[in-house]
């Protein structure tokens, strides 16, 4: 009896299945074309499919202003051919509306990044009368460096204090002149058209306390600083001259003019990876700029062997 | 023809892909649809055994042996119990005799025959200091020793057993015993029985009208040293036993599968098991079947033999015992070539039934190499694919979306695979940390990757050698186990 149930059970789902491939096989393909029954045309349809995601994510949808139950990232399916009108909302942000054009059989894909509505600003310190502020890109997160009238501040990317260079003795002119900043090992220099300066940091950890120095006075504008020979040298482009300055000589005696550009409106990058200068400038009898690429590191090791 | 095919499906989807991307959508569709529908089927399937199973549990068998009302006495019945041996260390024979001896049955009506090889050096010896240690226990134990090259034989298990039951006729013969009531019990070394197994067998024996016409299959379960291999082999194995409980519902496509039994005059009558071939235990039942016209069939028993997972001497040498093993196993593949000859010459069956038997073994065969590499890596690099390619047809959508519904039934399924197998999870050992528990759970989520690799490839590597001719040597699992020889692992004792 017991043998029988299982036999005659087995056969159900046996033919409950095989009925169920047999009749759902083709319909399934048919929908996977694209195919729709239109139960009122009591026809076929060709459709396509709208896929929406956003950033973030949650976002309301509408289609031609037709709530859609649910929120992104989702599939609008059964969609007949045609261009729609697609808006996105979500609260915080700016509503993001675009037409999308929906072709038989095909999907046509929608990704936005939704704008946020900005209300609030993080004050870094209400009291600070910043002149000028850099952010460096660190491994590890970044830093903000805030040139203000009592000191150079360091804060980190949750905008807390973490350094503090004070005093700087820099006048209003001087600080509103800085033109940029680049960070060493252990250091950041930051200079005008005049002068460069450095702090340090400290070998393991960020000192409270920094100090400011100058470390060198120009005679023709600087137009471009990096840091070279892991990251012993300053790179510096003066006026025409490009020299290397050793930075942990502090009297300036450790200087020396590397190469010297043929024209003022000539631009220097060095890569530090690579201690490769790559140079724009005119060679004669050009009348154009060209691109020059000098290997320093290589240089070095060549002349090492002679 | 079955390697033919089974590339040809992969192949087909490969090429389809490339020149008809469109049709080839539509293929893999079809394909996953058959396995949607296919994996529920055979889920509800495993449900319904293991209900059965469960159902059956507490069944007293020796009692209803005793009140059975048939034209056989109980009392008339004898078992052989016949071990083939090959280099298994004493400590794997002496736990399957330790757990024969604790059988239900009358212990006089059991006779166990040690069916060595000469191959292996000091067999006699060692069987010998076995027999000693066991005799007292059972009627006889009688051992036989394998000549090796024998002409028009091969090295494998089916020689060695056919050769021991030769010698069991002379034997039975002398001691004046009917062919009739005796069955036979062919059991690889490491398989242990459970206490009720003689009572079940011979309770199924005594009211199957056609009792001589019928093999009985053991639930083969692959726990003995479950707590010492690599959760790979676990799982395949796991896989393998619970693939055959689905397969026991299945009375019309149930095949003899490694340890099984029968009446020994049946096996007499069809000259025992092939002696040139590898795959012994299926090729049996084909034998019978051909014999009789196709009136024969395997009857699932209602309780299991526990075996040993095969495993090396570490993790990368399981992997390669645990894949010859599966590929000693696809070579069954051989009873579609077996059986196609048999059913030219033999013009008793019927057309429908042959149809239906050699479509039976091509099917399970092809789905065995091809499914689980459709699946897990054909179906993927499909989607991937188009995905790099930017193809915004909506086929390619859904066919993506009907992939995740197969993967959700998947995972829906092995969920209940894990449940089903706790029931063959035997008591933790001493020693052994509760953590191990967490990797009896986690294992499953390797089903896609273990099934590809222990179960397609060398299924597929196995049709391969056949389709070009080449010979499979019988590899005979290393049947290891961690503990010492003289420590019997708690699985055994049930």
């Amino acid at each position: 009896m017991e043998e029988e149930f299982y036999k005659i059970a087995r056969k159900i789902f046996f033919w409950f299945f095989l009925v169920a491939f047999v009749v759902l096989l083709p319909l399934i393909i048919f929908y996977s074309l694209g195919y729709q029954f239109n139960s009122n045309l009591k026809r076929f349809q060709k459709t396509g499919v709208i896929t929406i995601k956003s950033l973030p994510a949650g976002a309301q949808v509408y289609l031609e202003n037709k709530k859609i139950n649910q929120p992104t990232p989702c599939d609008i399916k059964e969609v007949l051919p045609g261009t729609y009108k697609v808006k996105l909302e979500k609260e915080g942000f700016y509503p993001y509306e675009v037409k999308v054009e929906v072709k038989s059989f095909m999907v046509s894909p929608l990704d936005a990044v939704l704008i946020p509505k900005i209300k609030d600003i993080e004050k870094i310190k209400a009291d600070l009368d910043i002149y000028k502020f850099f952010i460096i890109e660190h491994l590890f997160g970044k830093k903000i460096i805030a040139f203000a009238r009592d000191g150079i501040y360091v804060f980190n990317e949750d905008l807390d204090e973490i350094a503090k260079a004070s005093p700087i003795n820099l006048t209003e002119e001087t600080l509103a002149s800085i033109k940029d900043i680049k960070e060493g090992r252990n250091n950041f220099v930051f200079y005008n058209q005049k002068d460069i300066w450095l702090i340090d940091y400290g070998s393991w950890s960020i000192k409270k306390e920094l100090t400011l120095e100058h470390i060198y006075k120009a005679a023709e504008p600087i137009r471009g600083v990096f840091f070279g020979f892991k990251d012993r040298y300053l790179i510096i482009q003066e006026g025409t001259k490009i020299i290397a300055l050793d930075i942990n000589i502090r009297d300036n005696s450790v200087i020396f003019e590397i190469y010297r550009l043929n024209n003022k409106d000539s631009e220097v990058y060095y890569d530090n990876s690579s201690d490769t200068l790559f140079i724009k400038d005119k060679l004669e009898p050009s009348r154009t700029f060209s691109l020059f690429k000098i290997n320093v590191m290589k240089k070095i090791y060549e002349k090492g062997q002679d | 023809m079955p390697a033919a095919i089974s590339w040809s499906i992969i192949f087909s989807f490969v090429f389809l892909i490339g020149i008809a991307p469109l049709w080839a959508a539509i293929a893999l569709i079809v394909y996953l649809m058959y396995w949607f529908f296919r994996l529920l089927y055979m889920s509800l399937l495993l449900i319904l055994a293991h209900h059965r199973m469960l159902s059956k549990k507490n069944t007293n068998w020796l009692n209803l042996c005793k009140k059975a009302n048939t034209d056989k006495r109980f009392e008339d019945i004898w078992h052989i119990v016949l071990y083939t041996i090959y280099k298994e260390p004493p400590g794997v024979i002496r736990d399957s005799l330790s757990s024969l001896k604790k059988v239900d049955y009358p212990s006089d009506r059991l006779i166990v025959v040690l069916a060595g090889e000469e191959r292996e050096e000091g067999v006699l010896e060692k069987l010998k200091g076995i027999q000693k240690e066991f005799i007292e226990y059972f009627k006889d134990i009688l051992i036989t020793i394998h000549p090796k090259d024998l002409p028009g034989e091969i090295a494998s298990k089916g020689a060695n057993a056919t050769y021991a039951a030769r010698y069991v006729k002379d034997y039975l013969k002398k001691n004046k015993i009917d062919l009739g009531d005796v069955l036979i019990s062919c059991f690889d070394a490491d398989t242990c029985a459970h206490r009720q197994y003689f009572s079940c067998l011979t309770y199924h024996f005594l009211i199957n009208p056609k009792r001589y016409r019928v093999s009985f299959q053991p639930l083969p379960v692959y726990n003995n040293n479950i707590y010492y291999t690599p959760v790979f082999a676990r799982l395949i194995e796991m896989g393998s036993t619970l693939w055959q409980l689905i397969e026991s519902m299945r009375d019309e496509k149930f095949v003899t599968f490694s340890s099984h039994s029968m009446s020994f005059k049946t096996l007499a009558e069809v000259d025992y098991w092939p002696v040139d071939m590898v795959s012994d235990d299926s090729l049996i039942f084909w034998r019978c079947f051909l014999k009789f016209n196709g009136d024969y069939s395997t009857y699932s028993l209602d309780v299991p033999v526990y075996m040993d997972i095969a495993v090396g001497r570490g993790f990368f040498d399981t992997l390669r015992v645990q894949y010859k093993q599966k590929r000693r196993w696809a070579w069954g593949v051989e009873g579609f070539v077996y059986l196609g000859m048999g059913f030219l010459e033999n013009n008793q069956i019927p057309f429908r039934l042959k149809f239906r038997k050699l479509f039976q073994i091509l099917d399970s065969h092809i789905n065995w190499a091809t499914w689980s590499i459709i699946i897990s890596f054909i179906v993927p690099s499909v989607l991937l694919w188009t995905a790099l390619k930017g193809k915004d047809e909506l086929i390619f959508f859904n066919l993506s979306y009907i992939n995740r519904t197969i993967w959700h039934i998947f995972t829906f399924i092995l969920f209940i695979c894990l449940l089903i197998s706790k029931e063959f999870i035997p008591p933790r050992p001493k020693g052994r940390s509760r953590l191990i528990y967490l990797s009896f759970v986690w294992q499953w989520f390797l089903t896609p990757f273990v099934s590809a690799c222990l179960g397609s490839f060398p299924a597929l590597d196995a049709q391969t050698r056949m389709m070009l001719g080449k010979k499979l040597k019988f590899y005979p699992t290393p049947k290891k186990r961690e503990l010492a020889d003289n420590i019997v692992l708690p699985a055994i004792v049930k």
